[in-house]
């Protein structure tokens, strides 16, 4: 029940992008100053649920308003015109069906083919059929046509802002000054990027309208001017990750929209047709298309509920999982030094620019030992090379003899190499290898960390060392494509991928078969915990569920963290809700490198949704749309023994700062959590029957 | 360098007869000013005679060098420093600044590293003799235990009950790995079927969780296969206990024994020449390894290498105290080091370096220790040349077992100084004197002088 009408109150919200119930109440509230438009647009949603119910669409529907805003509109848009009876009432019902199967359809056919979304085009569609066909209703018209009683409250406010605040009014079919004061109060409160945005999108759409009718007071008073909040609002702050960027654009988009408009409102005017969101829908379209098209980066992977939000989310998964292309293992065991990384000065230019060379140094930073002059005294001559990746051998040689020191083959010799072809379909190559030291046949299929090979120097190599790229085909010579190196530690530090530096010494690390079972956490294992945080103790218990993408979450009565695995490392995505202690662990163990390595280092990001006050934070993302590094809060954590975690995480901004400390148990999961004033011990930890669970969420 | 001034002598000629030396013996002199940077006699003048010097730069390097050889061919390599080889706290400090454990093998050294700041979980507690006492204060601490008799099994078992909670501990096994002797002193024999009895006694216990195999084969092994062979059946035996009585093996500690470039008495070639490199036993280990454990399963390769760590970087200086002519002819000299600091001098003929140019041609010489002993002598026959009162010695290598074995007996013990990578001699244990001896000692007030 309670989905539902928070599903019902969210129609309402949507209609300005906002899911909040909170929201969708007092949309809902205002709506009944025109209590026939209300009751219409009531009858609408209504009547979208029960038809959703009849032909059997499932649960997932009534998470968002998603669906049935636009059968509200409708609904709205009848009830402003013809007054409540029984065949208006029936007019609505199969308007709003229609509605909501063209939202159903078009939803798909947008989704599917464009990758778009539809915003209100159902309503523009349907809005436009219904005042159509009603020009032959002359039943409908004779019953039911009634003169909407305006109330005014004038405040004699400035004609600039009354404008703005009657075109906000008329989103809703309500263009007055005082609908439109609480609709920008309430999308201040929500968001202040979407407030600026909507006054940003208003004002300087109507100069523009104003400079070319040459009447600003008209240009004012045209409440169709609502679109041009409308297309700032989402692409600026939904469809667009909040930036500089994405701002220009916005305006940009709205001054293109002033022609469509204009052009719009004669058409439409000419049928009678009240003027509709089309110049949004078609101008925000256009340019989402275009910029998809275009793989523009400041397109959001996930859209959350605000901008601020979005922002947030984007700007930590971009400083979390930088997108450093195809990520490779180390090609071998123990420390070695990068001796000529991308765009090297040597050999890695042109077409082969992106490379590795790699050798083995001493305390002095020399590679040999005694005098240098043979093969032999080089530390990295004849040492084992491990198969950076997993994947297919589909090409080698080894028939090349090691040259000696100082007399290599002429440049552009491979000398003996080795070609691996990966699940994901790239292909990496090894080369210089020692004469005949390739284990492994063509063919062969090897994992990240087998002994292939050994290091030698063959081909165009001045001294013995390990040649890494990755390249476009198994074709020797073949252009080389950016990648990552993945799983190692460079001054302390872990990378769980990462493109070191020419000069950096970086140690492979093995995987941690302790730490791999200790966080193999089963569905239906349910942990309970003593919970103290400033003098207050009580007993909270997690259980483990699988989400509807098959990852998995720890579920408590308050909030949903979300975690996974990925290569060597454990990673807590993102938790959902007001829990404050799944935000503790979400503080005190970001991510968790399951591998080896003493007194290891690691650093992670977090986002600022778990750590400042709503207030603090939405002006933190609102600066920080502006200049990133504003919202970065950062984690650094250090392997304290075994299984022991401490940490500081810190504000880039402010000088705020916590400690952290986990203790992991000895079985499975996290024995102790501690995140600032947050305490959290193991009490129990034990699997629960599906039954139970179900019962118990 | 300029060659210094020799007075014109009269030698008899000798054509080129067979010698173990090599080269010209008469002439050759092997002259060591300084070490690590730091002049001998700055030193001396500093600190006094006799004097142990530890090079810290050659350990560093040692260490280093150890690392990559192993770390570079296996990638989960893991150095344990072992205390008994030379636990002063300075040596100890400088070994765990390059990562390594704390290997001890009795109450006191485990004491001892943890007075030193080593956290529990970095000390593998090993030996044959543990206290219980000792051995409740390891586990409480979780420091990593390996079990070398059923005794200690009972032990361990009735500390966990107290503890109410499992024990992880490793165990310790021998075997032969085809090298004379094989040890049998310490753990469980695998051949004979021991290890596997003592496996099943620990599962059925249920108490102890074995999540590591040790064994250590002997000193100063020669033959790097001896290792190959070694961790194979480790590893093999490892994988048993996996599969069939479910244990984890994090870890194989396959020990030390490692030799160093000491000179054994009784064997004919030389260091340089008969000991294999440290590059091969790596070389030897880790393929043996990689041979023995299942594609992509890394568990910890640990090594206590000791002796190999740091005897070369281990050095004794002496001064000639006195001269004289033996009866067969031969010139000794008395120096103020003897036997009770120089224990492995019973085996290893140590190199003599003079630590200043000295004139005139060698002679067959021997040199005594301080000691009124008859068996204080450092070298029975060695070449010299004539060599001044308060000339200067260099002993090496002393770096292992010396410290740690030496005891005051008829004189003091020296001092001991850490030069630093910058070439300063840094005192890191001062030179006993009569309140080290007097203080633990209790004289009953009748027995007192009056």
């Amino acid at each position: 029940m309670k989905a539902y009408l928070n599903a019902i109150a969210n129609s309402y919200g949507e209609v300005l992008f906002i899911s909040r119930p909170w929201v969708g109440v007092v949309f809902l509230g205002l709506s009944f100053l025109y209590p026939n438009m209300a009751l219409m647009g009531l009858v609408a949603v209504l009547a979208s649920y029960l038809f959703a119910r009849a032909i059997g669409l499932k649960k997932g529907f009534l998470d968002s308003g998603f669906y049935t805003y636009n059968p509200l509109l409708v609904g709205f848009a009848i009830g402003r015109v013809f007054e409540l009876g029984l065949l208006s009432l029936f007019f609505t019902l199969i308007a709003s069906v229609v509605t909501f199967a063209l939202t159903i359809a078009l939803n798909h056919f947008f989704t599917h083919l464009f990758k778009l979304p539809i915003l209100s085009l159902p309503f523009v569609i349907s809005g436009s059929l219904v005042f159509l066909a009603a020009r032959k209703y002359s039943g409908l018209f004779v019953g039911y046509l009634y003169p909407t009683r305006t109330p005014v409250w004038e405040l004699g406010l400035p004609f600039w802002l009354e404008g703005y605040f009657k075109s906000l009014g008329a989103i809703f079919f309500m263009p007055q000054v005082m609908v439109g004061m609480i609709l920008a109060l309430t999308i201040f409160l929500v968001s202040r990027i979407w407030f600026l945005l909507s006054l940003a999108g208003y004002f300087s759409g109507s100069l523009v309208t104003g400079l070319m009718t040459g009447s600003m007071q008209l240009s004012f008073a045209d409440y169709n001017h609502f679109n041009f909040i409308l297309i700032a609002m989402s692409l600026g702050g939904v469809f667009l990750i909040p930036s500089p960027k994405s701002y220009l654009l916005a305006l940009v988009a709205v001054a293109v929209s002033t022609l469509f408009v204009d052009a719009v409102e004669l058409i439409w005017a000419s049928f009678g047709i009240p003027a509709f969101p089309l110049p949004f829908v078609l101008v925000t379209l256009l340019f989402l298309y275009i910029l998809t098209l275009l793989e523009f980066p400041l397109i959001p992977s996930v859209i959350k509920e605000s901008p601020e939000r979005t922002l947030d989310l984007h700007l930590t998964q971009r400083r979390r999982f930088p997108n450093l292309g195809p990520m490779v293992e180390l090609p071998f065991s123990g420390q070695w030094k990068v001796w000529q990384g991308f765009d090297g000065p040597w050999t890695h230019q042109g077409i082969w620019a992106q490379a590795y060379d790699f050798v083995v140094t001493d305390s002095r930073g020399e590679t040999f030992q005694g005098a240098g002059d043979r093969l032999t005294d080089y530390y990295a001559y004849k040492k084992p090379v491990l198969a950076p990746v997993t994947g297919r051998v589909v090409a080698l040689d080894q028939s090349r003899p090691d040259t000696p020191i100082g007399s290599p083959e002429p440049p552009g010799s491979w000398g003996n190499y080795l070609v691996i072809k990966t699940e994901e379909g790239f292909f990496v190559e090894l080369s210089h290898l020692a004469q005949n030291s390739i284990k492994v046949k063509a063919g062969d299929w090897v994992m990240a960390g087998y002994l292939i090979a050994q290091c030698g120097n063959s081909g165009y190599s001045p001294e013995p060392h390990i040649h890494l790229q990755v390249q476009i085909d198994a074709n020797i010579g073949s252009p080389t494509r950016p990648f990552c190196l993945g799983n190692y530690r460079t001054q302390g530090t872990y990378f769980h991928q990462g493109r070191p530096a020419t000069g950096d010494q970086l140690e492979s690390l093995i995987k941690s078969r302790t730490l791999t079972r200790k966080t193999a956490f089963s569905l239906d294992r349910s942990f309970t915990y003593l919970a103290k945080s400033r003098g207050k103790s009580e007993e909270v218990t997690w259980v483990v569920e699988m989400n509807e993408d098959g990852s998995s979450a720890l579920v408590s009565k308050r909030g949903k963290l979300y975690f996974g695995k990925q290569q060597n490392v454990f990673f807590v995505y993102s938790v959902e809700g007001t829990d404050p202690y799944l935000k503790a662990l979400y503080q005190a163990l970001p991510r968790l490198p399951l591998v080896e390595g003493d007194q290891l280092v690691f650093e992670d990001h977090l986002d600022l949704e778990a750590f400042f006050a709503p207030l603090a934070k939405g002006l933190l993302l609102l600066a920080s749309s502006f200049f990133g590094p504003l919202a970065e809060v950062k984690g650094r954590y250090r392997f304290d023994g075994p299984g022991l975690v401490k940490g500081q995480v810190k504000s880039g901004w402010g000088g705020w700062a916590m400690d952290t400390y986990v203790k992991l148990d000895q079985q499975l999961g996290f024995l102790v959590i501690e995140a600032g004033a947050i305490r959290l011990e193991l009490i129990e930890s034990k699997l629960i029957s599906q039954k139970f669970q179900t019962k118990g969420s | 360098m300029k060659k210094p001034y020799e007075a014109p002598n009269l030698v008899r000629l000798k054509t080129g007869g067979m010698n173990k030396f090599g080269g010209k013996p008469f002439y050759l002199k092997r002259v060591r000013k300084e070490i690590g940077g730091a002049k001998i006699d700055d030193l001396i003048e500093q600190f006094g005679s006799p004097l142990f010097v530890y090079s810290e730069a050659e350990i560093i390097e040692r260490a280093n060098k150890l690392k990559s050889s192993f770390s570079t061919r296996y990638p989960n390599v893991q150095f344990g420093w072992s205390y008994k080889t030379n636990y002063l706290s300075a040596i100890c400090a400088v070994m765990h600044a390059q990562g390594a454990l704390a290997e001890v093998v009795s109450g006191f050294e485990y004491q001892k590293a943890r007075a030193l700041g080593v956290p529990a979980h970095k000390i593998i507690f090993n030996g044959p003799f543990k206290r219980i006492e000792d051995l409740r204060l390891a586990v409480n601490e979780g420091a990593m235990i390996q079990i070398d008799h059923l005794d200690e099994v009972y032990d361990l078992e009735a500390l966990a009950e107290e503890r109410g909670q499992q024990i992880s501990v490793a165990i310790r096994i021998s075997m032969d790995c085809g090298i004379y002797p094989q040890w049998s002193k310490f753990g469980f024999d695998l051949e004979k079927g021991m290890a596997e009895e003592a496996v099943k006694r620990i599962q059925a216990g249920g108490k102890l969780t074995i999540r590591g195999l040790h064994a250590h084969i002997g000193t100063y092994v020669m033959e790097p296969q001896a290792y190959a062979t070694q961790i194979t059946k480790m590893v093999a035996f490892g994988y048993r206990l996996e599969q069939e009585w479910g244990f984890e093996i994090e870890y194989y500690d396959i020990g030390g024994g490692f030799p160093s470039s000491g000179r054994l008495k009784g064997v004919y070639l030389p260091p340089e020449v008969g000991v294999p490199t440290l590059d091969s036993y790596a070389e030897a280990i880790c393929e043996a390894l990689l041979g023995a454990l299942q594609p992509g399963h890394f568990p910890k390769l640990i090594l206590e290498t000791g002796r190999a760590m740091i005897d070369d970087a281990g050095y004794l200086i002496t001064s000639v105290t006195s001269s004289k002519r033996l009866p067969d002819g031969r010139r000794a000299y008395i120096v103020d080091a003897g036997v009770n600091i120089l224990y492995t001098t019973y085996w290893f003929r140590h190199n003599l370096e003079l630590a200043q140019e000295t004139e005139g041609l060698n002679e067959p010489s021997v040199v005594y220790g301080p000691l009124c002993m008859n068996l204080d002598v450092l070298d029975e026959a060695c070449l010299l040349p004539r060599l001044e009162r308060g000339a200067k010695l260099v002993l090496s290598p002393v770096g292992a077992y010396n410290h740690t074995q030496s005891m005051q007996f008829i004189e003091y013990r020296p001092a001991s100084v850490l030069v630093t990578p910058q070439g300063q001699g840094e005192l890191i244990r001062e030179r006993e004197d009569l309140s080290d001896i007097q203080r633990r000692e209790v004289l009953p007030d009748r027995l007192k002088l009056r």
